[in-house]
């Protein structure tokens, strides 16, 4: 159930995230402040109003719920709805990380790939992608590890179905008042799985020092300029 | 093949503009201080700046025409753009750094022959010394065989040794190529080598734009008499005579000179215009004699440059060893009044 929804969800956040974040990398002034304000949004909103807010979107009685609802499509305490809650809290820590990573890239390199007679498209793929790997890598190690142990956003949305909607932290919650063991046992799987994920973010930007290895703190502690 | 370039864009404290035609196999060379805007001048022509208005024609082709809407991307331009710091690709290797300049299919190795890096096709660019880097970065801008060739302080990142060596490289390279290409530097001896023409350009705009021999021999103002090596010094013309000017130096020094100015004045005198030599001589025609301590002693090759008081003086090695200058040394700087030439100083304004 996690292993799945975790694993669309950060399709979605890098097949998307990844252009998006390079295109808001490349803006300037008060536009990209803008944007990185609204990336960043989801990180400081409480996991509830988050909650409510993706209730009141796509909800049966949301905004976009009855266009869903006509077309018979149901989102609201279902799988997508654990995606969407997950992707949304989770997708902060890649799209900063990301827009972080290639803004620290020398800017005379996809002006030079360009002079080279590299059109966009391939400017992206072929320099600021490897250039920005190590850091796009770290980012969407952390938002994993965030999606990993969502449970505020998703209790709301999605509720907690067993076998539907209940992702391991959402099983800790429950097993908490019938089984203090399981809760503890998936507690501690949770906590290896976050370790093995940092430690192993640690390991390659460390073993691929001397690229671009942004790491969280570099990320978060760049201002915008 | 003739590059034609003319655009006006503002920048942070001041606005850019350019006027010049480069003829084909013509270098020239725009020298300024760091921030002049010269950089501007080559990314307009490589297509990665828009300028807010402007025209840039490669013989028919326009390559920028801001009234039509034409504006080229960079790469469609055939622009051959040696970066300042180069700009290689770190994550790749410097076969692969020229290759991502070539078209598909192309063999570069014939290149990388050309350029004595074919041993270093398999090196990452952080294990290349600095004329390294600059071989492997001309390699890459010609993989393209591009229409015209721009420069970005080719030189600067290369130690004093290795200077010289890659300078004349350059020179028989821009000699060979036949192309257009404009070259940006902060150093006027480098422009002088490798340019057939020279802008000295100031807050964006090109001051005056000559031959290097003409430069020197004719600097519209203070500012190019300075850049192109002058020693530039203020005062005031106190007294004219007989068609000179005796200008009281702003530290108490007297000079003559044979321009003709009135009340606040810069003087230039090009360090090479000036002898040294241990007292007055007698019997002089020089109408400077400037008695003063040695202040330092700088040798480049066979040249050493000695600055006595206020004035640079650039002799030969010989002479300097044989004269037995060391700082502290009292020396005697002559020079003629022809050599002290006047700009006029409004003011407090340099």
């Amino acid at each position: 159930m996690t292993a799945e929804t975790i694993t669309v969800s950060m399709l979605a956040i890098i097949v998307f995230g990844t252009p998006a974040a390079y295109w808001i990398s490349t803006r300037q002034g008060a536009l990209r402040d803008a944007l990185v304000t609204l990336v960043e949004l989801p990180l400081v909103l409480p996991p509830a109003v988050a909650g409510v807010g993706l209730l009141v979107a796509f909800g049966r009685v949301g905004l976009l719920g009855g266009t869903f609802d006509a077309l018979g499509i149901d989102i609201a305490f279902t799988k997508v709805a654990v995606i969407l809650a997950v992707t949304f809290v989770a997708s902060p820590f890649y799209l900063r990380t990301a827009i972080a990573s290639f803004e620290v890239v020398d800017p005379t390199l996809p002006a030079a790939a360009r002079t080279l007679g590299a059109r966009p498209g391939r400017v992206f793929m072929r320099v600021m992608l490897p250039l920005a790997r190590g850091g796009l890598g770290a980012g969407a190690a952390l938002a994993f590890a965030r999606g990993l142990g969502e449970f505020g956003a998703t209790i709301m949305f999605a509720g907690s179905l067993q076998g539907v909607t209940q992702t391991l932290s959402l099983a800790i919650y429950e097993q908490f008042d019938i089984d203090f063991d399981v809760a503890l046992a998936i507690s501690a799987l949770l906590i290896v799985l976050s370790a093995v994920i940092l430690l192993s973010v640690k390991l390659v930007t460390r073993w691929r020092s001397g690229s671009a290895s942004v790491t969280l703190f570099a990320a978060f502690a760049r201002r915008p300029t | 093949m003739a590059l034609r370039l003319r655009f006006s864009h503002p920048l942070r404290s001041f606005r850019a503009s350019a006027d010049l035609t480069v003829e084909r196999g013509e270098t020239v060379a725009l020298v300024g201080p760091s921030g002049a805007g010269k950089t501007t001048v080559l990314r307009v022509v490589a297509g990665l700046l828009r300028p807010a208005e402007g025209v840039v024609t490669l013989d028919e082709l326009v390559l920028l025409d801001t009234n039509r809407g034409i504006d080229v991307p960079p790469e469609h331009r055939r622009v051959g753009y040696l970066f300042q710091e180069y700009a290689l690709f770190p994550h790749l290797d410097v076969w692969r750094n020229v290759q991502f300049g070539a078209r598909r299919g192309q063999d570069v190795a014939p290149l990388l022959e050309r350029f004595h890096i074919a041993k270093l096709a398999r090196a990452r660019v952080h294990e290349l010394s600095g004329g390294e880097r600059q071989r492997v970065a001309l390699a890459r801008a010609l993989a393209r065989d591009p229409a015209l060739l721009l420069l970005d302080e080719p030189l600067s990142a290369l130690d004093a040794h290795t200077h010289a060596e890659v300078r004349a490289e350059l020179r028989e390279l821009l000699d060979g190529l036949g192309l257009p290409a404009i070259l940006v530097t902060h150093d006027f001896e480098d422009a002088a080598t490798l340019a057939h023409r020279v802008g000295v350009i100031s807050d964006g705009e090109i001051l005056q734009l000559d031959t290097p021999t003409d430069l020197v021999a004719l600097p519209r103002d203070s500012f190019v008499a300075s850049f192109s090596g002058a020693t530039v010094l203020s005062g005031a013309v106190v007294e004219t005579r007989d068609g000179l000017s005796r200008v009281a130096l702003d530290d108490g020094l007297m000079l003559w000179s044979a321009d003709e100015e009135r009340g606040p004045v810069t003087v230039a005198v090009y360090p090479w215009d000036v002898s040294l030599g241990a007292e007055v001589p007698h019997d002089d025609s020089r109408m400077n004699h400037v008695s003063a301590a040695v202040v330092s002693v700088a040798p480049m090759g066979n040249r050493t440059r000695v600055r006595v008081g206020p004035i640079v003086a650039e002799i030969t090695s010989a002479s300097a060893e044989r004269l037995d200058l060391r700082p502290g040394v009292v020396a005697v700087a002559s020079f003629k009044a022809t050599a002290a030439r006047l700009f006029p100083r409004s003011g407090s304004v340099d």
